[in-house]
């Protein structure tokens, strides 16, 4: 394992590899999205509370964990970046953030729609989880404004990780704003000691959505770093090469 | 000399502070300039607005706060743009001190010139939203310790944009949605204060958050100079 | 103007570049440079505008990290001993990096600070500079001679052994490269060592080398 790691950090190599893995992401991704999705949407019972509106349940839940993945992924690739000095690391955070961007987005606008009904309100400014899910929306914009503000790549790259890493208190905050401040939201389902409280039937498609959105976030993932790698160091002999033997890179 | 005797911090640190206050005394419009803007909004939102005087004392803690804040911000573009360039920038990473310790003397001499007088005008500026005095002396009370979080945090952003282009909305957009919470807090305290709730747990928070700012704030801001002259 | 025996300049250092490349961009400004001073000597870089020359003197300052190589003070890496190697060593550009606003005096009661054993005699240096007639006049009301003999001034104050100079004649009279060469001469004679960055000639006479960047 450790040496898979070791070898991925240098970039020739972390292309072919992606360029194996990332076809299997995506299959085994779709598919379980479409397991999850047709199970949640049909086959799932209605909640006993909210009836049908539950639902939303299948896209709002994975894409605000993808938010807060992609943020913590984002971190921990700056972490390696900044301290260890392994330059892929950097080509991971710079594609994960619009991604994560997109997903943070998505995570606050089915929110929203599902709060209507449900609360009552688009929006509620007291909630602590949802203010920090949109401040964790800011931190990604600011992010790629400010990469997108420095000319040189080394230090723009530098620079925006030690963004990212200031604001990584967020994500925490996020998780655990339910426990610490009265909110609308309920407190966590899933990740509790003995064992999930929501019934087996729900649970199923859920799992399969989150997984299955977590293996479509990774393959994307993949193809652009893939982009990024192949940018960075398009000057050199082992791009040239890729491109000339093959038409269809 | 290859030895080297115990090199005292303070001097730097003293030294420092004493360079930013002096030059900024013989530079009194830029600093009068966003405290004047800070006078100007918070007057000019009530006419914009025409609610009666109880309305007005209800938003009258968040809408000073958020003033505040803005006219803050005009003020970090400066913090280590000037110095980059007229060169002393060189001279402070080239410095036998530690530059953590430089960047401290640098942002408190920057909460001293831009927060405190801000703690200062909020009490006259509060009169336009009719608070009263206890009112406008807590709201005075969560400025000066917010002020000084907004320097800390401030300063990390102002050190991370230095080699940017478009720095002053840039800055911004940076900062801003770090320092929400201690917006949260500081307003809602004042806010809570008014209908009668005496304990200020927000007030608590918001020196938490500026205790938590001063541990990593300094040490950031030189990291960031660093990256950024290379 | 101060005590031979105190000054840092008199004991022997020696500043080591080993294999130093730097790309900025794509650009590869030098690469696998080595060389090394010791008291008394004088390094010229010469160059043309944009060569590199100023990314030569600050990645040797420690401002830039070079792609690959190292610089040794007295057989350490100065990225382990980075302050002991900023006490030692002081760096003047055209740039100056005092404070407009401020007079000479309080620019250099500032730069006290920043090092230690900053000398306090100012008004011998002021007077050994003729700066005391325009000490306490706002800097960026001086001329560009005066400027630079304040920067001179910061060099003798700091009693650093190890002088960069980015350029110092560039914007001066014929007067004011004599006095810039006096000083740096005074500085080399007195066992300190010097690296300057220039395309101009420089009629410095000691033992030199000589870099060109292209």
């Amino acid at each position: 394992m450790m040496t898979f790691l070791h070898k991925m950090a240098s970039p020739r190599y972390f292309y072919s590899i992606s360029q194996k893995l990332s076809p299997w992401f995506m299959s085994v991704g779709m598919a379980l999205l479409l397991f999850g999705v047709i199970n949640g949407l049909y086959f799932a019972p209605p909640d006993y509370q909210q009836s049908d509106a539950f639902r939303i349940i299948y896209v709002h839940v994975p894409a605000a964990y993808i938010s807060m993945m992609t943020y913590s992924l984002m971190a921990i690739a700056s972490i390696i970046g900044l301290i260890w000095r392994i330059k892929i690391a950097f080509a991971f955070t710079s594609s994960a953030a619009s991604l994560g961007a997109w997903f943070t987005f998505l995570a606050l606008v089915t929110g929203s729609i599902w709060g209507r009904p449900m609360w009552g309100t688009w929006w509620e400014w007291g909630d602590p989880r949802l203010t920090s899910e949109l401040l964790m929306l800011f931190l990604y914009l600011g992010y790629m404004a400010l990469r997108a503000s420095i000319n040189d790549t080394q230090k723009a790259d530098k620079l925006s990780s030690i963004f990212i890493l200031v604001g990584a208190i967020n994500v925490p905050v996020i998780h655990y704003s339910v426990e610490w401040w009265s909110s609308l939201h309920q407190t966590s389902t899933l990740l509790k000691l003995d064992g999930p409280s929501i019934a087996t039937s729900m649970l199923i498609p859920l799992m399969a959505t989150i997984i299955g959105t977590m293996l479509y976030f990774i393959s994307l993932l993949l193809i652009r770093v893939r982009a990024e790698v192949i940018y960075r160091h398009r000057r050199s002999k082992w791009v040239r090469e890729l491109i000339l033997e093959d038409k269809n890179v | 000399m290859n030895s080297f005797k115990e090199l005292s911090m303070w001097n730097g640190f003293k030294k420092m502070l004493y360079r930013d206050l002096l030059h900024s005394t013989k530079n009194l419009s830029q600093l009068m300039n966003p405290l004047l803007l800070f006078i100007l909004i918070s007057a000019s939102f009530p006419f914009a607005i025409n609610i009666d005087e109880n309305q007005l004392m209800i938003i009258g803690p968040g809408v000073i706060w958020v003033i505040a804040i803005l006219s803050f911000l005009l003020t970090l573009n400066n913090l280590y743009k000037d110095d980059m360039e007229d060169g002393s920038l060189d001279y402070m990473l080239l410095s036998a001190q530690p530059l953590p310790v430089l960047t401290f003397a640098k942002i408190l001499a920057h909460w001293f010139l831009s927060g405190l007088p801000l703690v200062i005008l909020c009490p006259f500026v509060s009169v336009f939203y009719q608070l009263s005095i206890d009112v406008s002396m807590l709201l005075s009370l969560t400025l000066l310790i917010g002020t000084l979080a907004l320097s800390l945090i401030g300063s990390i952003g102002a050190s991370l944009t230095i080699s940017s282009q478009n720095n002053t909305t840039l800055l911004s957009l940076l900062v801003l949605p770090i320092t929400i919470p201690i917006l949260i807090f500081g307003a809602k305290t004042v806010v809570l204060y008014q209908n009668g709730h005496t304990s200020l747990t927000g007030l608590y928070l918001i020196g938490a958050y500026c205790m938590f700012a001063l541990s990593f704030s300094p040490f950031v801001s030189a990291a960031s100079l660093r990256i950024g002259s290379d | 103007m101060y005590s031979l025996d105190e000054a840092s300049i008199m004991k022997k250092n020696q500043l080591e570049i080993k294999n130093l490349t730097l790309f900025r961009g794509n650009r590869c400004l030098f690469k696998d440079l080595s060389f090394a001073i010791n008291n008394g000597e004088v390094v010229i870089v010469k160059g043309d505008n944009g060569s590199g020359k100023t990314s030569l003197l600050r990645a040797v300052a420690g401002l830039i990290e070079p792609d690959h190589g190292c610089v040794y003070w007295n057989k350490k890496d100065i990225t382990n001993i980075r302050q002991l190697y900023h006490q030692n060593m002081v760096w003047l550009s055209h740039k100056h990096g005092f404070k407009g606003q401020l007079n000479i005096e309080e620019n250099l009661y500032y730069e006290s600070g920043l090092r230690e054993g900053f000398s306090n005699s100012f008004d011998e240096t002021f007077e050994k500079l003729s700066l005391t007639s325009i000490k306490h006049q706002p800097f960026n009301t001086l001329s560009a001679g005066q400027k630079m003999r304040a920067s001179i001034a910061r060099l003798i104050l700091s009693k650093a052994s190890l002088c960069l100079l980015d350029e110092p004649t560039s914007n001066l009279d014929t007067k004011g490269r004599d006095f810039v060469n006096f000083w740096i001469n005074y500085h080399i004679n007195n066992g300190g060592m010097c690296i300057l960055a220039t395309h101009q000639s420089s009629p410095i006479k000691s033992s030199i080398k000589e870099i060109v960047l292209s």
